[in-house]
């Protein structure tokens, strides 16, 4: 662990993760204790300013949008972990299976997988939120599935690489079934270079999210969530400027935080 | 007196401690003289080739000694002037005749490379003759329809031939051969080794010829410069070296050799 | 059949290449011979002749398009050229040395980790091998490690691919000596995948010359060194400088 900081203390990894962290922190509070209730509305606190009282101002409700922020994050942050983590699993099984055994499965998985491709994640996600219906689990399934092709193909291409190298040959000969070959043997090595690239899954995530229920179809009110606040806030944009930056400023902060941790831990020396 | 190497070192400053990789070595190359350099993995005999070819990056490294071609330090010498010498006086060649081309260029350009640089006064059809008459020279059939080739449709053989007339093109002083044999086909690579003996004879071009492949470096060189671990064990005339080797290092590569007693 | 732990008989192999048009090259032209037990077997050859694609026959990990391959040993295990590339950089030396053992045996971790330290000693390596991984080891360990995981199953056949071209010369020597006392103290058959004829003079019984898919010439090392009787055999020699 010491020798990995160390590998790993430049300068993107370090602001990258301190960013990260305070957000995460923040998120983190925002489970347990916000500091007004995200629901509750006040006629006189309608468009507060920025303020000692309420940091970020309220909005056209009068609700603390700090709170709704906190509450915003978590729910961005949670559809953005599953939606990775589905496009992960699945899209590492597909693409192990596909850069291994090649052939006729390859074709035809990887055909598929080039149609899906060709559609921006975010086209797709629409299409099958109009077949599942809208709200917070079917958002994450659909940006999941949306998410698959772009990580099988990365797993599939490395998969492939490995198995030139003599190691995997070797495997065989000791023994070792297809699937400990590609799980047990492989996997690890290509751990790296799948570690970056769900960190930047990651950020596609959020951008995802956000974009959305900008559109009204992610998740549904009186629900937080940072895109859906950015959507609310759009027709107040010069009465109450502040109901835009600070969920703007959020989403721009988590996606430049991840993106420099993404560029720290593959950075070299 | 061609080259002139005055106690040369390299230290490498990448890391967090300084790490020595050549040091002390001295040694001198005469015009028309086969040079050959053999260690093993870590020797710094590569290293020691690069400097000379003036090809060290100039950063996080520290050099020591002097390198003189022709009386000047190629070290210290100004950037545009290092320029003058590589690939006109000094040329080189590599190990991957495979890697060593670029893929998407004809071979009767990249053979012209040294001539389009360095003797911009020649015209197309001098460039071109110049071009063809050194891949007449190193043997290839049809010098004609490789010259419009591209590397992919050669041999790697072929590829070696190539990248040697590249190098000769410009009737360089000193051709560097690093390991340029080692990834070809023993029988390709004694056709190698006959031509640079050749190339040697006719046209008196110095050859430092760096291989780990003591047979080779026995077959080629006249004389001999053993290293080990960046230092320079023993130097000597190439018979004296496999036949009355000094130093136990010398004597241990020697005895690594497979004996064919028939 | 009992005599031999590896019959060929007339093998042909194909690879397809190309792209749209599919081509086929065939790589194996008619290869018979047969592996005794006990025997160094020298299979010499530049690039392209088909020594690897010999290899893969044995091991079952290509098709045979004509002709038979039998063998009387189960699993014969390959020593690569590449040391760099034939150990999970993944893993450490314990865990990839026990993974034979994990496959073909019941044994426990104990168990296992006592055999993987038995073998590091057989191969001239020690215990403390145990808990680095293959990127701190140099070339010549690694190899030594190679042939160690190897033999965890205790093979009566090792295919070694040019298992030496990699290393320095002096390691070179140091490893083939490894291999022939192994060799010697377990009667394991080598096949010997090489194209330096010298390496091979000493170190094969029987040696075979492999051009273009076809076996051309085999004899033991004196004789076929002395009176070699094909030309391009003589070219071979030559060009090795004997």
């Amino acid at each position: 662990m010491k020798k990995w900081l160390k590998k790993h203390s430049n300068f993107n990894f370090i602001i990258g993760s301190v960013i990260t962290g305070v957000l995460l922190l923040t998120v983190l509070i925002g489970i347990f204790a916000t500091p007004y209730d995200t629901t509750q509305m006040s006629a006189a606190d309608k468009f507060a300013k920025p303020s000692l009282a309420h940091w970020m101002g309220c909005d056209n409700y009068g609700r603390d949008i700090l709170s709704r922020v906190m509450e915003g994050m978590g729910n961005t942050f949670l559809i953005a972990v599953l939606t990775v983590l589905i496009g992960t699993v699945f899209g590492v099984i597909i693409g192990a299976l596909c850069g291994y055994f090649g052939g006729l499965l390859d074709d035809i998985l990887m055909r598929i997988n080039d149609v899906l491709f060709s559609f921006p994640s975010i086209l797709l996600a629409l299409v099958i939120i109009s077949l599942l219906g809208t709200g917070r689990l079917n958002v994450t399934l659909a940006l999941g599935i949306a998410f698959i092709p772009s990580f099988a193909r990365i797993v599939r291409s490395e998969v492939k690489k490995q198995c030139s190298l003599d190691y995997v040959k070797s495997a065989a000969l000791m023994g070792a079934g297809h699937m400990r070959i590609i799980f047990v043997h492989i996997l690890p090595n290509i751990m790296p270079v799948l570690l970056s690239s769900v960190m930047i899954g990651f950020n596609n995530a959020v951008l995802a999210e956000a974009g959305l229920s900008y559109l009204g179809i992610g998740v549904q009110p009186p629900a937080a969530s940072l895109g859906r606040m950015l959507s609310e806030a759009q027709s107040f944009l010069f009465t109450a400027p502040w109901y835009a930056i600070f969920p703007g400023l959020v989403i721009v902060l988590t996606v430049l935080g991840f993106a420099l941790l993404a560029e720290g831990t593959t950075e070299e020396e | 007196m061609l080259l002139s190497v005055e106690d040369f070192g390299i230290e490498f400053h990448d890391h967090d401690s300084p790490e020595r990789v050549v040091e002390g070595v001295s040694f001198t190359l005469d015009k028309g003289e086969i040079l050959g350099i053999v260690g093993e993995s870590g020797s710094g005999k590569s290293m020691t080739a690069l400097a000379i070819a003036g090809l060290l990056p100039r950063k996080k490294l520290k050099k020591e000694g002097r390198i003189l071609f022709e009386g000047e330090d190629v070290l210290t010498m100004e950037r545009h002037k290092l320029r003058g010498l590589q690939g006109d006086e000094i040329c080189m060649i590599f190990q991957e005749p495979m890697t060593a081309l670029n893929p998407t260029m004809k071979i009767g350009l990249q053979v012209e490379e040294a001539l389009r640089i360095h003797h911009t006064e020649m015209n197309d059809a001098a460039r071109k003759e110049r071009a063809l008459k050194w891949l007449k020279n190193v043997e290839l059939d049809d010098p004609e329809r490789v010259y419009e080739s591209y590397p992919h449709q050669l041999s790697g053989g072929m590829r070696q031939r190539v990248m040697i007339a590249a190098a000769m093109v410009g009737d360089p002083q000193l051709l560097i051969a690093d390991e340029a044999t080692t990834a070809l086909d023993v029988t390709v690579q004694a056709q190698i080794i006959k031509l640079l003996q050749k190339i040697n004879k006719e046209s008196e071009v110095a050859i430092l010829f760096i291989s780990h492949d003591l047979s080779l470096i026995r077959q080629i060189s006249h004389n001999v410069l053993v290293m080990q671990n960046g230092h320079l064990v023993e130097k000597g005339a190439v018979d004296d070296i496999f036949d009355n080797p000094q130093q136990e290092y010398t004597k241990k590569l020697i005895a690594a050799i497979p004996r064919v007693e028939l | 059949m009992s005599e031999s732990l590896v019959r060929l008989k007339d093998v042909e192999v194909s690879f397809a290449s190309g792209g749209i048009k599919k081509t086929e090259k065939q790589v194996l032209k008619g290869v018979s011979f047969d592996i005794k037990p006990g025997e160094i077997l020298g299979l010499a050859g530049e690039s392209g002749s088909g020594k690897t694609t010999i290899a893969k026959v044995i091991l079952k990990m290509v098709d045979i398009k004509a002709g038979s391959m039998e063998r009387t040993t189960n699993h014969p295990q390959m020593i690569f050229q590449d040391p760099y590339g034939s150990l999970n950089p993944a893993y450490n030396i314990s865990w990839i040395m026990q993974e034979p053992l994990r496959m073909s045996t019941k044994l426990n971790a104990a168990q296992r980790q006592e055999k993987v330290i038995g073998m590091l000693k057989e191969v001239g390596l020690d215990e403390t091998y145990m808990e680095r991984k293959p990127g701190e080891l140099s070339g010549g360990q690694r190899q030594r490690i190679c042939i160690g995981t190897a033999l965890m199953r205790e093979p009566r056949l090792l295919i070694a691919d040019e298992p030496v071209s990699a290393l320095d010369v002096t390691v070179a020597s140091q490893v083939l000596a490894l291999l022939k006392r192994l060799h010697e103290e377990k009667n394991i058959s080598i096949l010997f995948i090489s194209h330096d004829l010298r390496t091979m003079y000493n170190f094969c019984d029987r040696i075979m010359i492999l051009r273009e898919g076809r076996i051309i010439e085999e004899g033991a090392p004196k004789e076929l060194y002395k009176n070699p009787k094909e030309e391009y055999t003589k070219l071979l020699l030559a060009s090795a400088g004997i």
